[in-house]
């Protein structure tokens, strides 16, 4: 019984769903004849048979249906196209103001997208990306963690021995740069060792050779496709000598294809087998790294699993792993394993290739959507304003009988055509504009993108903006088809009272609150962008010349090139202030407790007069010896008194101590300078005076006799042995270089929310142009009795002025969070005050009176018999 | 005039030959007879929709009955612009066909 009535309720589920179907204006005459026909043949054949004929209609009844709901789809959509540009065309204005802030945004967006799609194709095109992964290593010292993306190459054979699952291994190691010659030129390379594997797990199709076997003899090199382009151009080179200076004769394998256009975690360089890496080691030309556990720099372990489900128990391994190989008293190492297509974006890691922070890629994410709600916005706002113009068409449209639904799917679509519209500028500004002026404000680092328009992002381009008229449609007809048809059409005029005068006051007050927030933003980053270079180094980068030695003895250097006369100065170094830190260490007053942590750099007796730091205390010049092999040390400022020095000249003269026990003798006090890059966390700094640790120098030339100093120091470098070219930039250009990737951002975030203001202004003017639009009769009026065009600019921007200070108000909060945050991305940050909102305010009251006046002088400035004559 | 398609014409007859019993159910079963062709109903009822549109049907409610679950009958009946139509769909049908018979066909004669 239960039975019978539960499949009688799925007989009428089947003819509900028939009738559903059939797209006919007689559902009760069509349900009737089926459920007729239905029960004559329960009778006839039974209920199984009749219930397998009824599915059978209905489960056929589905391609049928489908057919005429897309027909009659897109036959309304047409339609609605149409109606909307109509619209669009009688309220030029509008449209015009609408589609030309979509266009800016969207144009934006598309970059900011292109963008992200870049940062997140990282190790993508693996054909075993699935199962890929690469182990890192942590190194725990006493005193810090260092996460790094190197392991110890002994983990291989382990790993390879010991853990189950692992399909694959596959041991890639840096650190060979050598001058290789072959078919008569010589070139300077920077070489990678690989396991034979290396093709199998990576996808890097070869040009020529075979992939299985390139790699194999230890003899082997496989060249990339730009390597092989400057040596061999297009001919086959396998079999070819490849000769590295003081390394060996290698033979070439094979050939990469062309890469460039991958982005990839690991920089791919010409390849030697790591068959060749022992005997290398052995001969000295490679320092020993093979079986050593401790040795970590720029080595990678990559592996495949069987089973990407196994990658808990490879996990599991490796903890025991770092656990049997760490031993009391020494460094800790933890190995863990990270999926490679997950590497990026990713914190930058010690010993890593690349790194995208994950910062950028909120932060662009953040703004992406920023710009294209200010667009939204502001559509949904000038639509909101004028909404009350338009509720006469909505009433007769439910007069003649539109559903709401309808109604809905007319404005929505009206949005919809115009980001289309937008869309189409958009693109064509894009492509015409927005990538080459890209590539042109960032050429160095250009290389990193690619611009390259697939199917997939340019439907995604299409999706986007539809998705955003959409949304940005929706607002506004959700509201206007609230409006009751019979007060719509008895008061022609629309809505009286509160609820009209409210609507506009919060949408104006909105709009001008988000300019203000863009405004501030956009200032907070230019003060930051001009922080970091017109900083207060503590020294004097102009007229320096820098270069790395490349292994030749500073002093030796030094001899030859002292007493050149453009040359004033110089001195040696082991890295450059404001770039980077040779690294950090403890030091402790003696017969102190308490150690401090500072970045410090090795350097000659000279570096402290060349670079012309700011002393405080203490001699210029390191010239006294100090006894028994203790060194000398200036120390900042801050690194004095966190030694608990009451003063600098204290300090002069006493010991500090490091933490292997040597004695340091503070021979001055400098003032607090740049010791590390500017986007990095500043510590308490020292510069050790020690010459055989340095590796660069520092020359002051003349004025005006740096081209002079450049032929001669290249003179100079070519003369002795090394095998490198002659680089030697100035330290303002390596100043700049280590700022480019603030720069990046910055100029990015500056750009941005200079297009977002413009938008923001469009709006205001929008709204501007449209209230004063609406009082075209009360002005009318006022000019015939009297008034002056002075008088009516009065009366019309009073009301503006009032709401600019409002939204100043309560924006003003937001925007000092916004800019703050804006500004997080950086550890030195400027700090966003009161007083940069309050310039803000400033800009943004000046960009909003501007717009309104230009709009309510047009206004009041017309011939009131225009205005009044139908009346 | 609109001409009728095949279907169409089909569902004249069968409403013609049904007069006043000219509904859904019925008009299937003719349909069957003349074509020995089961259709589905939301064929028939788009070509119902149609031909009303083109104005050779009307239709009106019959009375509920406890048999179709309560739902009234839709019955079909011809206008007279239908019975234009169908008659002058049965003089194209002859002078296409004119004097041909099915066995002069088969033999291959006129």
């Amino acid at each position: 019984m239960k039975n019978w009535i539960h499949s009688k309720w799925l007989d009428r589920m089947a003819i509900f769903l028939l009738n559903r179907l059939s797209h006919s204006n007689m559902n009760e005459g069509f349900g009737g004849d089926v459920e007729e026909e239905f029960e004559s043949l329960l009778h006839k054949w039974g209920s199984r048979r009749a219930r397998r004929w009824l599915w059978y209609h209905t489960f056929m009844a589905i391609p049928k249906s489908i057919k005429q709901t897309l027909m009659w789809a897109s036959t309304m959509m047409f339609s609605y196209f149409k109606i909307a540009v109509r619209n669009l065309q009688r309220h030029r204005s509008f449209s015009f103001i609408n589609i030309i802030g979509m266009t800016l945004s969207l144009a934006t967006t598309l970059l900011i997208i292109q963008l992200l799609n870049t940062f997140l194709s990282y190790d993508e095109f693996h054909e075993h990306k699935d199962k890929l992964y690469q182990i890192h290593t942590t190194r725990i010292t006493p005193e810090r963690r260092y996460e790094t993306a190197a392991a110890p190459m002994p983990l291989a054979q382990e790993i390879a021995a010991e853990c189950p699952g692992i399909e694959k291994i596959v041991r890639v190691k840096r650190g060979l740069h050598v001058l290789a010659s072959s078919n008569d030129k010589v070139l300077n390379i920077r070489f990678k060792f690989a396991d034979p594997d290396f093709f199998n797990i990576f996808t890097y199709p070869l040009q020529w050779g075979d992939k299985h076997t390139a790699l194999e003899q230890p003899n082997s090199i496989v060249l990339t496709h730009e390597v092989a382009q400057k040596f061999y151009h297009n001919e086959n080179p396998i079999g070819q000598s490849f000769h590295l200076t003081d390394v060996g004769d290698f033979i070439v394998t094979g050939v990469m294809e062309d890469h460039s256009h991958r982005k990839s975690s690991l920089r791919i360089n010409p390849l030697i087998s790591m068959n060749a890496l022992a005997g290398l080691e052995r001969l000295g030309k490679m320092e020993a790294s093979i079986s050593d556990w401790q040795h970590l720099a720029y080595q990678y372990l990559y592996v495949t699993l069987n089973d990407p489900q196994q990658v808990e128990q490879v996990a599991t391994f490796l903890r025991s792993s770092s656990d049997r190989h760490s031993r009391e008293g020494e460094d800790q190492y933890r190995f863990e394993i990270q999926k490679v297509t997950e590497l990026l974006p990713g914190p930058e890691l010690y010993y890593g290739e690349a790194s995208v922070p994950p910062i950028v890629i909120t932060v662009l994410c953040v703004v992406g959507a920023l710009i294209m709600v200010t667009a939204g916005f502001n559509y949904s706002n000038l639509s909101l304003a004028r909404i009350l113009s338009r509720a006469r068409e909505v009433g007769i449209r439910k007069v003649v009988g539109a559903k709401r639904t309808q109604l809905y799917a007319q404005f929505t679509s009206e949005a919809v055509t115009i980001t289309l519209i937008s869309l189409m500028f958009a693109y064509a500004i894009y492509r015409i504009i927005l990538i080459p002026l890209y590539l042109s404000m960032f050429d160095e680092i250009a290389v990193l993108f690619e611009f390259k328009d697939d199917l997939k992002i340019l439907l995604f381009f299409v999706l986007f903006s539809l998705a955003t008229g959409v949304v940005a449609g929706f607002l506004p007809s959700l509201y206007i088809t609230k409006f009751r048809t019979i007060e719509v059409l008895k008061n022609l005029k629309g809505f009286k009272g509160g609820m009209r005068v409210m609507l506009r006051k919060v949408m104006i007050v909105a709009q001008f609150s988000l300019t203000l927030v863009f405004i501030v933003a956009t200032m907070a980053a230019i003060s930051q962008a001009r922080q970091s270079r017109k900083m207060d180094l503590g020294y004097n980068i102009d007229n320096v010349l820098t270069m790395h030695l490349q292994g030749i003895e500073p002093s030796q250097f030094i001899q030859k090139i002292e007493g050149h006369h453009s040359i004033v100065e110089v001195a040696a170094s082991s890295s450059l202030p404001g770039i980077s830190t040779t690294g950090r260490t403890w030091l402790k007053r003696a017969n102190a407790n308490d150690s401090v942590q500072v970045e410090y750099l090795y350097s000659d007796a000279n570096f402290i007069s060349t670079m012309q730091f700011q002393l405080m205390a203490g001699d210029i010049t390191a010239t006294q010896r100090v006894a028994n092999g203790d060194r000398q040390v200036y120390v900042s400022e801050e690194a004095a008194r966190r030694f608990g020095f009451p003063s600098a000249l204290d300090a002069v003269g006493s010991f500090v101590q490091t933490s292997q026990g040597d004695n340091l003798l503070i021979a001055g006090v400098v003032k607090d300078y740049l010791h590390g890059s500017v986007t990095d966390e500043q510590y308490p700094s020292a510069m050790i005076i020690q010459p055989d640790r340095c590796v660069r120098i520092e020359v002051r030339v003349a004025e005006q006799a740096e081209k002079e100093v450049l032929a001669f120091l290249r003179q100079q470098w070519l003369a002795t042995e090394s095998a490198e070219p002659f680089h030697c930039p100035t330290y303002q250009e390596r100043f700049e270089e280590s700022l480019m990737g603030v720069d990046v951002i910055m100029k990015l975030l500056i750009f941005v929310a200079s297009m977002a203001i413009v938008v923001c202004v469009l709006g205001m003017i929008g709204i501007a142009d449209y209230s004063a639009k609406t009082r075209l009769k009360e002005i009318g009026i006022r000019k015939v009795l009297g008034a002056g065009e002075w008088t009516i600019l009065k009366i019309l921007s009073g009301k503006f002025l009032g709401l600019i200070f409002m939204a100043g108000v309560l924006a003003a909060p937001l925007a000092l969070v916004t800019g703050r945050y804006v500004l997080s991305i950086w550890t030195n940050s400027v700090d966003v005050s009161w007083l940069l909102v309050l310039l803000g305010f400033g800009a943004m009251s000046l960009l909003g009176l501007i717009a309104v006046v230009s709009q309510t002088l047009k206004a009041a400035r017309a011939n009131p018999v225009e205005s009044l004559k139908y009346e | 005039m609109k001409e009728l398609t095949k279907l169409e014409e089909v569902v004249m007859i069968a409403i013609w030959r049904l007069g006043d019993m000219a509904y859904g159910v019925e008009i299937k079963k003719q349909v069957y007879e003349i074509l020995g062709k089961e259709y589905f109903y939301n064929t028939l009822y788009t070509t119902f929709d149609q031909l009303i549109r083109k104005g050779f049907i009307n239709k009106n409610f019959g009375e509920p009955s406890s048999v179709r679950g309560g739902k009234r009958k839709v019955f079909f009946r011809m206008t007279e612009m239908g019975e234009l139509a169908l008659e002058e769909a049965f003089e194209r049908q002859s002078r296409v066909w004119g004097s041909i018979t099915l066995d002069g066909l088969q033999r291959g004669e006129l």
